[in-house]
């Protein structure tokens, strides 16, 4: 697996039915991009090689291919479940003998797709007609990184305070805000967005991860608006298997696809010009979604093509490269001119001044705490300075290191250590809502309650021991079923009295007799 | 018989259990339903959120926030 973006879908494909799987499979598209994309080396040997083989294959054969070692058995074990997982092979009776075979569906597509053929159209469809308004490719670019970071930009949530007058933002559409606040990236308070700690989980990944958790939400949402998943996953991999610069015809497209192509071209994935709706260009935020290139051009080559573009659009692909120095007097230096990383530095940081291409800023107490009390840990602080952390302050900590392999650390330690301190500093109270039990009666009984109660897994904390004062308490989280064996204890209790009574009563006659 | 009650248990350190005790004093018994420990004490479930920000506010004036809005001032450019 090669990267979180292909995990998410990879988690989100698994629990679809294998009926879902079946009708996916029927587009050769979406097999090769699961192939490419979701499949570990190992499993996609074993697909090519399984793929031309009339009969299924016996599990024994598989075994002899397979170093007896431990290491390539787990490899081994590692592909086969994948590919069961995402219904790509299964294992069946032939003859007799266990054997694997392949998705009859898969094996179709797969083979369409590798060897061409088929009036299927899932590669989608090149307009043959000549656009009257060509689109060029860094128009496309930064047409994508435009759109996509409106979105990141209302995510960190500042988008109305208007930082540095950024005018020419694209505003993001009514149906994207409620995906973003559906997915729980914002939350909203007095009718503002305000970032949760998902929400910043989210903006601390690379872009393709972002953008297929965007997709991931969406695909959830899509079920509720009558828009059929099938459909929606289908296009999504077909628009990875697309050429940049070039316009796709939407004629082919089904209903659903077509409903998709507005909210895709609100994420910046794919552009249609308003006039002419005919056709659609895939950007390149759409046609790196099954591969591992950069979805967005890194800085240099971004500046070199599109020179005509304002100062600020210079932006996320930058950060990439690292802009942070955090000095040990908690002061912050940031090379950065983007409304929008000016923006995230100010959720944990308090902000000094702003200079054409840098910002200072300074961690304090108050920064941080207020960070926290919006949801976000210590731990994603201190995760996102170190990945965008200034290359001066990676090439220091190395040189301070010498000729050690092993790296020191990024960032200031006494820094790390009081942000999380900080953050203890809130934490020092632990509430927990429940019920307080006490007087359950001898010390045998409290224990057997106690140990009850743990059992259930309701347990939190018991006062029993040690305190000296004989009291016997403990606290639970849920009462309900801790009733229901204080009864049923008070019950046999009582007929286990009732029954000593009556034994007492007839032997004692006895024993005196 | 075993007796039950409903509460919010409050897991804390002393000198923060200390800052409860005195909250608690200070407005008549208005959150603590039991004292269980240095640590540990059971607080009425309505309450808990207040208790919560009167304990901040009140650690929050001890420690001096206010010399951290001081070095504010200064300028990086120093």
């Amino acid at each position: 697996m090669s990267s979180t973006a292909s995990l998410r879908a990879l988690d989100y494909l698994e629990q679809l039915p294998t009926t879902t799987f079946n009708k996916l499979y029927t587009q050769p598209s979406t097999c090769l991009a699961i192939f490419r994309r979701m499949l570990p080396h190992l499993a996609k040997t074993l697909v090519l090689s399984l793929l031309y083989m009339p009969s299924p294959f016996p599990t024994t054969s598989l075994d002899i291919w397979v170093k007896p070692d431990a290491d390539s058995v787990s490899a081994n074990d590692r592909a086969l479940s994948i590919l069961q997982r995402l219904r790509i092979l299964s294992e069946v009776q032939d003859a007799g003998r266990p054997g694997w075979k392949l998705s009859e569906a898969f094996s179709h597509s797969l083979k369409q797709a590798l060897t061409g053929g088929g009036n299927h159209r899932s590669f989608g469809v090149p307009c043959n007609t000549v656009d009257a308004t060509p689109v060029t490719i860094s128009y496309l670019d930064t047409f994508a990184r435009n759109q996509w970071e409106a979105i990141l930009y209302y995510v960190v949530g500042s988008a109305h305070t208007g930082l540095g007058g950024r005018n020419d933002t694209a505003a993001i559409s009514p149906g994207t805000q409620r995906l973003l606040q559906n997915g729980g990236f914002v939350a909203l308070r007095n009718r503002q967005a305000h970032i949760t700690q998902s929400g910043f989980t989210f903006l601390l990944q690379e872009i393709n991860a972002q953008i297929w958790t965007l997709l991931i939400v969406y695909l959830e949402e899509s079920v509720g608006l009558g828009m059929e998943p099938v459909d929606v996953l289908s296009f999504l991999f077909t628009l990875g298997s697309l050429e940049l610069g070039i316009s796709y015809s939407t004629t082919n497209l089904t209903p659903t696809q077509a409903r998709m192509l507005e909210d895709l071209s609100d994420f910046g994935i794919i552009y249609q010009n308003p006039v002419d709706t005919t056709r659609y260009y895939p950007t390149r935020l759409a046609t790196t979604l099954t591969s591992d290139a950069p979805a967005l051009p890194s800085d240099s080559s971004l500046t070199t093509v599109t020179t005509t573009t304002t100062a600020h659009n210079s932006s996320a692909a930058g950060g990439e490269k690292g802009y942070i120095i955090l000095e040990t007097n908690y002061r912050l230096y940031a090379y950065t001119s983007s409304p929008l990383l000016i923006s995230i530095l100010s959720l944990f940081t308090s902000l000094r001044s702003r200079y054409p291409n840098l910002v200072t800023a300074k961690l304090t107490k108050t920064s941080i705490q207020s960070a926290i009390q919006l949801g976000i840990t210590s731990d994603q602080i201190i995760s996102y300075l170190t990945t965008h952390a200034h290359p001066l302050m990676r090439a220091q900590s190395q040189a301070a290191q010498g000729s050690n392999s092993t790296s020191g650390p990024i960032l200031p330690p006494t820094v790390v250590d009081q942000i999380r301190l900080w953050q203890l500093e809130g934490e020092r109270m632990i509430s927990t809502p429940g019920f307080l039990i006490k007087d359950v009666g001898s010390p045998e009984d409290f224990e057997k309650a106690v140990a009850y109660a743990e059992a259930l897994g309701v347990l939190k904390k018991s006062f029993g021991q040690g305190d000296g004062k004989g009291r016997q308490w403990f606290f639970v989280t849920r009462m309900d079923q801790m009733s229901g064996y204080f009864k049923a204890q008070a019950g046999r209790r009582k007929e286990e009295r009732e029954r000593r009574e009556r034994e007492l009563g007839g032997g004692g006659v006895k024993r005196e007799g | 018989m075993p007796k039950a009650v409903k509460g919010v248990l409050l897991q804390c350190d002393p000198p923060q259990m200390a800052m409860i005790l005195k909250i608690n004093k200070e407005e008549n018994n208005a959150y603590i339903i039991e004292e269980i420990s240095t640590q540990v004490c059971l607080v009425k479930e309505v309450n808990v959120e207040r208790l919560k920000q009167r304990v901040k506010e009140l650690m929050d004036s001890a420690m001096g926030m206010d010399g951290d809005d001081e070095e504010n001032v200064d300028s990086d450019l120093e």
